[in-house]
């Protein structure tokens, strides 16, 4: 009961959150320089046309009668016109975010699979030349941005020696499967094409790889720090006076306690990468919606830099929820009611 | 010896399956990239990436004929002046579209209105043009409201488009009886007689053309079966999709350094290619002290044009400009390749400003380029420097668009000088002079200079009634002159692009395509290119 009154309570928060930002974004969008309907209609457009469409997108009202407006269709599921791709704004959304999404659940899961890893063997062999090692990965990942990563992953694995591609999320030659999630991995599966779900796991690599980078090298100093704390505990002295192996302590005693700062970050850093895919999607021709952000923003799309900018919203906000619970989860003394 | 016949049976079956399996999938392509985005719909093509699209899904009445031969029919069988204000356009028989459909005058009267109508791209080229009708199936009348002489150029950016299909596909929308104009079904496909239909298009991410097989004028026989371009992608990938084969042709917005990579490569080859435009560093005619021709003549003759050409250097022997001669340029009519460059002469410069009456430590120049094109700066640069030589002070911002295109529409706001780049649209001088330096024109981006020379607007006026091909020539050449005179704008270079194209696609018939059109867009035509 406790937990599901907490639950209501953060979507309560969320909500607020979600307006809020909503209304910052919205305003933010109309001080960007230029007329929008100028910019998307291009410099030889007749006045009429352009006025038409100031009228059509609502310009010439009040910003308060512009945002009702807006809310009003939010709330019909109708998130206007993209002025930069002439279609309406959902249905960029809807082919442009899974692109996205599965490029940073990849690199999600590489940040997991690397970065976790990493950290432990840092901290449970701190200051030997394996920990060394971890930490200059850590550190190389930490201060080189993902944009980068992308040249030089590209340049090392795709072109020096040509083992992963370099753009796109399918070989050209392949036909994609049905459309169902968006996620093509899953898609695949659900076809039943084990080719096709290779060659996407394939062209996931270097991309995720590069967004994971930072990533990866903050989960890993953060892990091998609280890993450190936990191994001068006296209970890690104790379980390694009845010799239990170095994994099991280090898997069963050290990484549970160990692992609840990391899971903040790991959720932060999970929502932070979907911001950040930006320029690696740009260097490896990802048709993804970080992609579609920034051109949006350039463009001037009132209605798409909003959409953008509250879909990034949202998933901060389930990210953080879910940490949240995860938190709990593996620190059973702290309670919902603290 | 069975099992040997056995063996023998299977080793031909292999054979057979796997050259089956290869011509099965012998699909040839060209990939290319370009600028975002790629428009779709004739009636809002405006850039070079829409000109791209356009000439090779649509036809026009009109088109430009290779190596600087002038201008021939398309669809037009031909065209007769009735009068100096009407224009008879007689088409050709059995022309398809994509749908099936059988082009006729109907077609054209309805891609006429429906870009006048909707009022976006190429619309403004046809500001005179009083009306289009059908006089029958196969006879089109246009009527101008004044002598027009680039009507016939200007006919090369009608895009013809096929009326029953796309009404057949019209919704509701804003354009009253007309519904959306089709602007909706002609967002992702193409209604056009082109050698190439769209058969995949994301504006922001890539577009997929395939081959008509029942294209009216056929194919090369190597040419490619599909066309994939590609939006914005980043100078370091197109690098190592080209060096691994899987890029045939880059866009020409390369940095020289990329540039200068790949020319050292053997699987590459850069094709130099002369474009109808050039870089101006457009200074307001209207704002002191620019609104004194000596003044302006002053920074045009210390303006260090050796140092410009340098700039543009990709190696030792390879410059992506050419030193200006003035307002014509190559593959326009009246272009004349023996004419002068501009040179900088310090000394004559300050003899100009003495004869100024401003005092140009009074002044503070505000020189701009365009914050999206960093590679523009530096020319800003060498202007602020030359001015400073001169006396004057200058600063230098790097402008986003935006903001430039919203400065722009008062001459108070506009820049002392602004970094710009104009390519024509057609091949006729009009078209590019008349838009930018006709005093009825200030206001635009193009039109930066708020040129206000009565003998130019004379000259223009005129260039536009004359229909003698020699007399505009002479027309156009006189005007180019004046520009130069009265230093109305200042000229950086003419555009000269340097084109990667990767050695799968190196060849006579593509690299002749290249550089054989000046019209923007034009010498991307798929369907005169060969693959190897």
């Amino acid at each position: 009961m406790l937990a599901l009154q907490y639950f209501l309570k953060r979507i309560g928060v969320s909500i607020i959150v979600f307006f809020g930002v909503s209304i910052v974004i919205f305003c933010l969008a109309r001080l960007i320089p230029g007329d929008p309907a100028r910019i998307a209609l291009g410099p030889f457009a007749t006045t009429e046309m352009v006025e038409q469409l100031r009228e059509t997108l609502h310009l010439n009202e009040s910003l308060f009668i512009q945002y009702k407006i807006f809310i009003v269709n939010l709330f019909h599921g109708d998130l206007g016109i993209s002025t930069y791709t002439k279609r309406p704004v959902l249905v960029d959304i809807i082919a442009y975010f899974p692109a996205t999404f599965e490029l940073v659940l990849m690199s999600g899961t590489l940040m997991l699979l690397i970065g976790m890893p990493l950290g432990i063997l840092s901290g449970a062999y701190k200051d030997t030349i394996v920990d060394h090692i971890a930490r200059i990965i850590s550190l190389l990942g930490v201060v080189t941005p993902s944009f980068l990563w992308a040249i030089i992953l590209m340049l090392l694995f795709s072109y020096l020696m040509p083992i992963f591609p370099v753009s796109e999320r399918l070989n050209e030659t392949l036909d994609p499967p049905k459309l169902i999630t968006g996620l093509l991995l899953i898609d695949s599966l659900i076809d039943g094409s084990l080719k096709i779900f290779g060659d996407a796991l394939y062209h996931l690599v270097l991309p995720g790889l590069a967004i994971a980078m930072p990533a990866i090298g903050n989960v890993s100093r953060l892990t091998r720090t609280n890993l450190s704390d936990i191994y001068s505990k006296q209970y890690i002295e104790f379980a390694k006076s009845y010799a239990f192996s170095d994994f099991k302590i280090a898997t069963k005693y050290a990484l549970k306690p160990a692992s609840i700062p990391t899971v903040t970050i790991i959720g932060l850093d999970f929502a932070f990468m979907l911001g950040n895919a930006f320029l690696v999607e740009t260097v490896f021709v990802w048709p993804g919606m970080a992609k579609y952000g920034v051109e949006v923003i350039l463009a001037k799309d009132l209605n798409g830099i909003i959409a953008t900018a509250l879909v990034l919203t949202t998933f901060f906000l389930i990210i953080n929820m879910i940490v949240d619970f995860v938190v709990l989860f593996l620190n059973p003394r702290i309670s919902l009611r603290d | 010896m069975r099992l040997l016949n056995y063996l023998k049976i299977i080793i031909f079956s292999v054979i057979i399956a796997v050259l089956s399996f290869t011509f099965v999938n012998a699909k040839t392509v060209i990939r290319t990239d370009e600028s975002a985005i790629g428009e779709a719909d004739p009636a809002k093509f405006s850039d070079n990436i829409d000109s791209i699209i356009m000439f090779n899904t649509y036809d026009a009445l009109v088109d430009e004929v290779k190596d600087g031969g002038g201008l021939e029919p398309l669809l037009a069988s031909g065209w007769k002046y009735l009068d100096a204000t009407t224009l008879n356009v007689s088409l050709k028989d059995g022309i398809k579209f994509h749908s099936g459909n059988i082009l006729d005058a109907d077609d054209v009267v309805y891609s006429f209105n429906r870009l006048m109508n909707m009022g976006q791209g190429f619309s403004f080229l046809f500001g005179t043009v009083d009306s289009v009708t059908a006089l029958d199936s196969k006879t089109v009348q246009i009527k101008t409201k004044e002598p027009f002489a680039p009507l016939i150029a200007s006919l090369m950016r009608l895009a013809i488009v096929d009326k029953d299909d796309v009404e057949a596909n019209t919704v509701d929308g804003n354009y009253g009886d007309n519904g959306d104009y089709g602007e909706a079904y002609l967002l992702t496909t193409s209604a056009g007689t082109g050698a190439y239909k769209i058969t995949q298009h994301d504006p922001n991410v890539k577009t997929v053309l395939t081959k008509n097989n029942d294209y009216f004028l056929g194919h090369n026989a190597k040419a490619p079966d599909e066309a994939i371009i590609k939006y914005s992608v980043e100078a370091a990938t197109i690098r190592t999709l080209l060096l691994r084969g899987e890029h045939e042709i880059s866009s020409m917005w390369l940095p020289n350094e990329v540039l200068a990579g790949l020319e050292k490569e053997d699987s590459v080859d850069l094709i130099k290619i002369n474009r109808p435009g050039s870089w101006y560093n457009k200074l307001n005619n209207r704002r002191a002290p620019l609104d004194d021709v000596h003044c302006r003549r002053a920074l045009q003759l210390a303006y260090d044009y050796d140092a410009l050409y340098q700039s543009f250097a990709i190696t030792d022997s390879m410059v992506a400009g050419q030193k200006s001669s003035g307002a014509l340029i190559s593959g326009v009519l009246g272009y004349d390749p023996n004419k002068a460059p501009i040179e900088r002469d310090i000394k004559k410069a300050k003899e100009e400003l003495a004869k100024c009456k401003y005092n140009p430590s009074d002044y503070t120049l505000d020189l701009a380029w365009i914050a999206e094109v960093p590679y523009e700066e530096p020319w800003a640069l060498q202007l602020q420097v030359n001015a400073m030589e001169l006396g004057f002070d200058a600063t230098v911002t790097g402008l986003p668009w935006a903001k430039f295109t919203e400065q722009v529409t008062s001459w108070e706001n506009t820049p002392h000088a602004t970094v710009v780049s104009v390519l024509a649209n057609v091949p006729d001088p009009d078209a590019l002079m008349f838009a930018q330096w006709h005093s009825s024109r200030g206001g635009t981006w193009m039109s930066a200079e708020w040129a206000q020379d009565s003998e130019l607007d004379a000259l223009l006026e005129k260039g536009r009634t004359e229909t003698n091909p020699d007399e505009r020539v002479k027309i156009y050449q006189a005007a180019n002159q004046v520009m130069i005179d009265n230093a109305i704008t200042l000229f950086i270079t003419d555009f000269v692009g340097y084109q990667p194209i990767s050695s799968n696609v190196s060849n006579a018939d593509t690299i002749s395509t290249q550089q054989g059109y000046g019209t923007m867009g034009r010498n991307i035509s798929f369907r005169e290119m060969a693959v190897n």
